[in-house]
């Protein structure tokens, strides 16, 4: 017969390109349809001198097939009721040529979702005993009425059908938005996981080169009131040199967070937080802000001396045996411990020591006051991307703040080493 | 009237009483099991309805389809009406759902067999001879029975899906 996709099926398709094809093909079978059921009914009529009522029965039935299947969407469903009751009227006396309209109107009405299941059913056995009716009243035979009660039963096994398809799609539908809900949930949540490391390298380069400024100033203005103009002006100089190294390390930063966004797309970015890969790739190309510009722990603690703080040292502070991930962790920690010790106790010995542990380091930082702020917080937050065995402890211990790491050593760096620790002792 | 419809009558009254009685306390409702009952019946009606042999004219399909109709409608509103509760304490096959229609769905019983036994009478003085038969009675049953278990089928689905999308939301 004919494909009986309704204009409600094409919207619901979900490839536009075969849908719009198939709607293409419905429609025009559908023509056909009307056509060679209209050139029937008119001839045969014309022939069997029809009484006016199951002509304008025919006509009505017809026109709403045409109505269904042409015009919008929203009166499919009254067009549909006016074929199955039409065309009902007028089966009998077109020998049943009038149920190719009653079917398809209970396809459509069952295959409407929006429509119980039983609508049809209804629709059908009221078709049902008018056809009889009709029947009875013409004295046709018993085997009209029978078929045509299985023609509709076809019709609504038909609609049946085609209702389950369209929950099917309508079901895939529903999850693929599902899918598309949760890869947003994941793009924001790796949004908000970007800030935050951005607010940590902004915290580390600034709280670290402004800090220090702070302190150098203080020398200056302390030098002048004693009136050691000399002396002031090399702290001066000093304090220059700080600020520039600081612009420095800021652009530095920027420009490594915006080199970082194309990187976004990578599969590694995408990794859950704690994983190391993607931040140790990030810090293996491109100088993180948080590495300090210059490198290692001994240029911190030279910085820290030329801010007149005294630090006491023992064991390796290039951390050779860490890889470089973790390395860059363990020094904007170092970094975050002495700019603390010099702004909670100006001019108290801080004492740093970096121990081989086996297969790990312990690098600890003591300093005789405690401190707490974003700091720290930062220095915990990449100890924990860095995940692993991988530790960092912040906390007051007898009268001191001790801030103690505890690194692994990178694989090719595992054979135990003798002796530990190395020189590099002040 | 005849023997036979008398006994129509007393078969109707007793399904009537039973059911009636069921609907209207809370039974324990098995979803997997809804359709058993008017598969069963519908079988049993063809049957009997083609042992008996009858011949059929279109007066016999004008009331059957009208039967037929009114079985759908009440059996339609009976599923509306019924509602559903889940007892703690399951029964012995471990059951906990239970339904009940209420006083409502018993008078829409006893309207089905007053509106039946009226279109039996009218329809015999219009040479309607099936309609009086078993298998018919039988057959209507089964109708109304589906029909009751297509709406509560599909309320128990859509409760079932928004249960679902309520833990998924």
């Amino acid at each position: 017969m004919t494909d009986l996709r309704g204009p409600e099926g094409r919207a619901a398709g979900t490839d536009p390109a075969r849908g719009r094809s198939r709607a293409g093909l419905s429609v025009g079978l559908n023509a056909v349809g009307i056509v060679v059921v209209a050139f029937w009914f008119v001839r045969n009529g014309v022939a069997q001198e029809l009484p006016v009522w199951v002509w304008a029965a025919g006509a009505v039935a017809l026109a709403a097939w045409a109505v269904r299947e042409y015009a919008p969407p929203r009166v499919a469903v009254p067009a549909a009721v006016l074929m199955v009751g039409a065309g009902s009227l007028a089966v009998v006396h077109t020998d049943g040529l009038l149920l190719v309209p009653v079917i398809i109107g209970l396809i459509v009405l069952e295959a409407a979702p929006a429509l119980p299941v039983w609508v049809a059913v209804v629709a059908a056995l009221a078709a049902v005993v008018v056809v009889a009716a009709v029947a009875a009243a013409a004295g046709t035979s018993v085997a009209l009425v029978l078929g045509t009660a299985l023609g509709l039963a076809l019709g609504v096994v038909i609609g049946v059908s085609r209702r389950q398809l369209r929950v099917a799609a309508e079901q895939a539908r529903v999850l693929e938005e599902q899918a598309r809900q949760a890869d947003r949930d994941q793009q924001r949540a790796r949004l908000l996981a970007d800030r935050a490391r951005v607010a940590r390298d902004v915290h580390d380069v600034l709280a670290h080169s402004l800090g220090g400024l702070v302190l150098q100033l203080d020398a200056v203005e302390a030098l002048l009131e004693a009136g050691r103009v000399e002396d002031a002006r090399q702290r001066a100089t000093d304090a220059r040199a700080l600020a520039a190294d600081g612009l420095t390390e800021a652009r530095r930063a920027v420009r490594a967070l915006r080199d970082d966004q194309p990187g976004d797309d990578q599969p590694g970015d995408a990794a859950p937080m704690g994983v190391p890969g993607p931040d140790a790739g990030g810090v293996a190309e491109s100088p993180r802000a948080s590495r300090p510009a210059g490198d290692g722990i001994a240029a911190l603690v030279d910085a820290h001396r030329s801010f007149g703080g005294t630090a006491v040292v023992q064991g390796d502070l290039d951390l050779h045996d860490v890889d470089e991930a973790t390395r860059a962790v363990v020094v904007s920690a170092v970094r975050e411990a002495l700019s603390n010790a010099r702004r909670h106790a100006p001019g108290r010995p801080v004492s740093l020591s970096v121990i081989r542990d086996g297969d790990a380091v312990d690098v600890v930082v003591a300093n005789p006051v405690a401190a707490d702020g974003h700091g720290l917080l930062g220095m915990r937050e990449r100890f924990a991307e860095l995940g692993g065995d991988a530790t960092v402890e912040a906390e007051r211990s007898d009268g001191e703040f001790v801030v103690a790491m505890h690194v692994p050593v990178a694989q090719d760096a595992a054979r135990p080493a003798v002796g530990g620790t190395s020189g590099r002792t002040s | 009237m005849s023997v036979q419809l008398l006994t129509n009558v007393v078969i109707g009254l007793a399904l009537v009483g039973y059911l009636a009685w069921k609907q209207s306390t809370w039974q324990f409702l098995d979803p997997a099991r809804i359709w058993r009952g008017p598969v069963v019946m519908a079988g049993i009606g063809i049957v009997v309805l083609a042992q008996s042999a009858a011949t059929i004219d279109p007066q016999d399909v004008v009331f059957l389809g009208i039967e037929a109709l009114l079985s759908v409608g009440i059996g339609l509103a009976m599923g509306s009406r019924t509602r559903f509760r889940t007892v703690s304490s399951p029964d012995a096959k471990g059951r906990t759902l239970q339904s009940r229609t209420g006083w409502i769905g018993a008078a829409l019983w006893v309207a089905l067999i007053v509106v039946r036994i009226g279109l039996d009478v009218v329809g015999a003085h219009l040479g309607a001879h099936l309609l009086t038969s078993t298998g018919v009675i039988l057959l209507m049953l089964a109708v109304n029975r589906a029909a009751r278990a297509l709406v509560v089928d599909q309320r128990l689905q859509h409760d079932a899906r928004s249960a679902r999308g309520m833990m998924v939301g």
